[in-house]
């Protein structure tokens, strides 16, 4: 064992809640080989340095009479966590995202919320979904500043600081590759540059928090290669929190620290599963016999839950 | 290519060049006399002799149904935006709008006469009420077919209702308003012209009935033309705000008519 | 002593002056009148323009504007409504109008037109030549239309069942049409109206026939100053003074009728002066040549015609004639027949 192996071996470690990736020191690697588990669950031992970010406690969630979405989901985030959320249609992953930003209230359980906020609305909030939802009669970087118009302390500086404002937008728009896209309508772009603006709009205010739901799920594998790397490298930049919903267990795999897989409906989280490789990770490691292991776990056991 | 939109653009002149001639064919071969339908002759000759009294008429009438339309625009927007952003008055008020829209408005101008005497005011007021309801259900509409997911983008940054009626629910609606001001101005014509030939002194459709009575067929059509080309008019004008306001809704219009 | 008395004398001098000033000044200033005629204007509205134009409601005290009105019936309910002061119209209608709204009637003040020329028009070319020869025929009018109501009552006079008239219910504008072109045998109309209209078709005075229910049913009343009761007994130095003006104005008409037709224009520039100024021609020779209305002067009404007319109409609709006579035409505010004469 060399002594890159002996870091990887380090690296490879049950994290405890709350450490970022770049601050892993030798404590930790002792610490958290006593949690070490084969399965990767969640051991008693482990006590949280900050308090998490998100915390489902036992929560219940119905649209309507037809049922519950979500069923007795209880997990929690750490601050600069990257959360993937997987498993069949229909399953409620949405229903999770939704909750996560207090867009609705639980049936039963409870969700907390920390944010610097009073109010309890996570207004640190980004969210991208699988359709960009840009708006249409906007440029490009008016729809990339649009979260500054309605957020405070932006909004009712806004007028004074648009300048400034732009000048963040277009440096965003360059670092996902478009800078030159600026004044263009969104009809104007193809779907992946659509998606770029979109994840551009969720990072303008500099949130605490980013919620997408399945963001790459209409486009092709060579832009979602490139969006996986852009959106890992933003992530490790600013440390965001992430919950990540998608049916790709690649793609969860190769962003997550932390991947939760549901169940059919109603959704209740059959597994949670820590992802041991260090973040940022290279898109070469997709290829690797490791990944592909970890992949076929999770199938694996996604596949039981369909099929019981 | 070039020659084809050349077509294009002579293509509407040369439709009505056509349907005068149809017109005026018709009109010799069955030896039809002026007082039961003029031929494009005489109605020019009509309108030529009689040019100061039909224009002062047709400026009455214009001026009445600008102020009448620009009433039914403010209402029916107001209406619209309380009918599509609440579901309650939705609920509560779009029985009684139907109703009431299709009551003939000619029923109503009597009732108008005596609260407000003949003139101006009872025109103005049915050209309002003819116009504002197709621009209430537009721009009702409008409001309520919003991409929730837009709106879920906004109200997860903490936008309060009125924020996201303000930053997506309006500027979606905009299409919609647009494409019903051109219907509701020709039917605010409509509306003029139904009061005054009722109750007014002055206005096309005084000139239409008066004209008709004294059996000058050429003058009443006469008429007919000058709304016609009026409310043509102010058609294409609005047309044309609507591809500079809303020219992000547009653009499949264009490419389906290549 | 003496100074006393020429003190007291020059005192009521003095007062009476000052009385009859300030009369002088109440009857010139002004007051406004809302004026509605029954249509559009037309030839037979000439004595109005004449009045308003010449000054002659000014020099009475009176600002009068005149509005057009569509129809008689709609204007007796715009007096009663009170949107108009005055109106004029068809003082036959006042008749089933009185009896249906007991608490808001209507009065003439003022006959203008003694007659109304409501009548039966036909072609020659139908081969109809006597009243007699209607029987059965198919006759075009509006619903409502003052002719097509009379009928039945000048169908009893001249002895045919009403009821076996095919009635074709039409606009106005185009019953004159339907019988040029021979789709109707006849038709039943203001009959002035249809004469023009059929000349401006073509057709000469002679291939015209007319019946004149004037001539068949002596009551018809005709038009006139439509007033509220209340007016009257509030105002009536004021409907005195419409009445005055109007009778001047309607002298200058009946004296040269196309210069009277030509104070229509201020009104509709359109109107053509030569077929308004017939028009109006036509209406005088119908509705007044009667000897008594020679004598009389303009807006006499006999006892007897009031009678019949009244009971004429309440007999076509129906009902029972008011008792009072004069809530139908009600001549106190006439001036002396003196001023009346043309």
């Amino acid at each position: 064992m060399g002594e890159r192996d002996a870091a990887r071996a380090a690296v490879r470690v049950q994290q405890t809640l709350g450490d970022p990736p770049a601050s892993i020191s030798r404590r930790s690697v002792a610490f958290g080989q006593q949690q070490g588990s084969a399965r990767g669950e969640r051991t008693a031992l482990s006590k949280p340095i900050v308090p998490p970010v998100i915390q489902f406690d036992h929560v219940d969630y119905s649209y309507d009479a037809g049922g519950k979405a979500i069923e007795d989901v209880s997990l929690s985030i750490a601050r600069g966590q990257f959360v993937a959320v997987v498993g069949p249609s229909g399953c409620g992953k949405t229903t999770l995202m939704r909750l996560c930003s207090n867009l609705r209230k639980p049936d039963r359980g409870s969700i907390t919320i920390n944010t610097s906020s009073r109010s309890g609305k996570l207004k640190s909030v980004g969210m991208a979904f699988q359709n960009a939802a840009l708006l249409p009669w906007r440029t490009t970087l008016d729809n990339v500043i649009l979260p500054l118009e309605i957020i405070e302390p932006y909004r009712s500086t806004f007028a004074r600081d648009k300048v400034r404002h732009i000048v963040d937008a277009e440096r965003l728009l360059a670092s996902v590759g478009l800078a030159d896209c600026g004044e263009k309508f969104p009809w104007q772009l193809s779907g992946g540059m659509q998606q770029r603006v979109s994840i551009c709009r969720a990072l303008i205010h500099n949130p605490e928090l980013l919620l997408l739901d399945e963001p790459f799920a209409a486009l092709d594998v060579f832009t979602r290669e490139d969006l996986w790397c852009l959106l890992r490298d933003v992530a490790i930049r600013h440390n965001f929190t992430v919950v990540f919903v998608t049916h790709d267990l690649r793609e969860a795999v190769f962003l997550a620290d932390v991947v939760y897989v549901m169940s059919e409906r109603p959704g209740k989280i059959r597994m949670r599963r820590e992802i041991n490789e260090q973040r940022p990770r290279d898109i070469d490691w997709t290829y690797t016999a490791e990944f592909t292991s970890q992949v076929r776990d999770l199938r694996a056991y996604i596949g039981q839950g369909r099929h019981p | 290519m070039r020659s084809s939109k050349a077509l294009e653009r002579m293509a509407p002149w040369i439709v009505l060049a056509a349907v005068t001639l149809i017109w005026a064919l018709v009109c010799f071969a069955f030896s039809i006399p002026d007082f039961i339908i003029p031929g494009p002759w005489s109605v020019v000759r009509g309108l030529w002799q009689n040019a100061p009294a039909i224009s002062d008429n047709a400026l009455q009438t214009f001026w009445t149904t600008m102020a009448g339309f620009s009433l039914g625009t403010g209402v029916g927007v107001l209406l619209g935006f309380m009918l599509g952003s609440s579901r309650f008055i939705y609920y509560s008020l779009y029985r009684l709008l139907v109703g009431f829209n299709s009551i003939p408005k000619s029923a109503l101008v009597p009732i108008l006469v005596v609260w407000f005497g003949i003139g101006s005011v009872p025109a103005v007021l049915s050209a309002a009420l003819l116009c504002f309801f197709p621009i209430t259900v537009n721009v009702a509409t409008g409001l309520a077919t919003t991409n929730p997911e837009l709106e879920d983008v906004l109200a997860a940054m903490g936008a309060s209702r009125l924020d996201i009626l303000r930053k997506v629910g309006i500027p979606h609606s905009l299409p919609y308003l647009f494409a019903s001001l051109k219907v509701a101005i020709t039917l605010a014509f409509v509306g003029t012209i139904i009061s005054e030939s009722i109750a007014s002194n002055k206005g096309i459709g005084y000139l239409m009935v008066s004209a008709g009575s004294q059996m000058m067929m050429p003058l009443v059509f006469s008429g007919l033309l000058v709304i016609s080309v009026m409310a043509m008019g102010m058609y294409e004008i609005f047309a044309l705000i609507e591809r500079r306001m809303t020219s992000w809704a547009q653009r499949g219009a264009e490419s389906r008519a290549r | 002593m003496q100074l006393q008395l020429a003190k007291r004398q020059f005192t009521v001098a003095v007062l009476c002056l000052g009385a009859s000033l300030s009369a002088v000044n109440g009857a010139t200033a002004q007051t406004p009148i809302k004026f509605s005629i029954d249509w559009t204007f037309q030839g037979v509205h000439a004595p109005f323009a004449v009045a308003i134009q010449k000054g002659y409601y000014k020099r009475e005290g009176l600002d009068v504007t005149m509005d057009r009105g569509a129809g008689s019936g709609d204007t007796i309910g715009r007096v009663a409504a009170g949107t108009y002061d005055i109106g004029y119209g068809d003082s036959n209608l006042l008749v089933k109008f009185n009896h249906d709204h007991p608490d808001a009637t209507v009065t003439a003040a003022f006959m203008v037109y003694n007659s109304t020329p409501a009548g039966v028009v036909t072609l020659t070319k139908s081969g109809i030549r006597e009243p007699k020869d209607l029987a059965s025929k198919n006759i075009a009018s509006p619903v409502g239309d003052a002719a097509r109501l009379l009928f039945p009552a000048f169908a009893k006079t001249v002895g045919i069942d009403s009821g076996n008239i095919e009635w074709t219910s039409s606009q106005p504008n185009l019953r004159d049409t339907l019988l040029f072109q021979g789709k109707v045998d006849a038709v039943a109309s203001y009959v002035p109206s249809t004469i023009m209209a059929l000349e401006t078709f073509g057709i000469k005075q002679d291939d015209i026939v007319v019946f004149n229910y004037a001539q068949y049913l002596p009551g018809l009343l005709g038009s006139g100053i439509l007033v509220k009761p209340s007016m009257l007994a509030e105002k009536p130095l004021v409907i005195r003074a419409f009445i005055k003006g109007t009778i001047a104005g309607l002298q200058d008409a009946l004296k040269d009728p196309e210069a009277a037709v030509q104070s229509l224009k201020q009104y509709d520039a359109l109107i053509n002066v030569p077929n308004e100024a017939d028009r109006l021609k036509l209406v005088i020779a119908y509705s007044m040549q009667g000897a008594a209305l020679k004598e009389q002067g303009l807006g006499f009404v006999s006892q007897a015609q009031l009678r019949a007319g009244v009971g004429l109409m309440a007999d076509v609709n129906g009902i029972a004639p008011p008792d009072d006579l004069s809530t139908i035409y009600n001549e106190t505010l006439l001036p002396p027949s003196a001023e009346r004469m043309f």
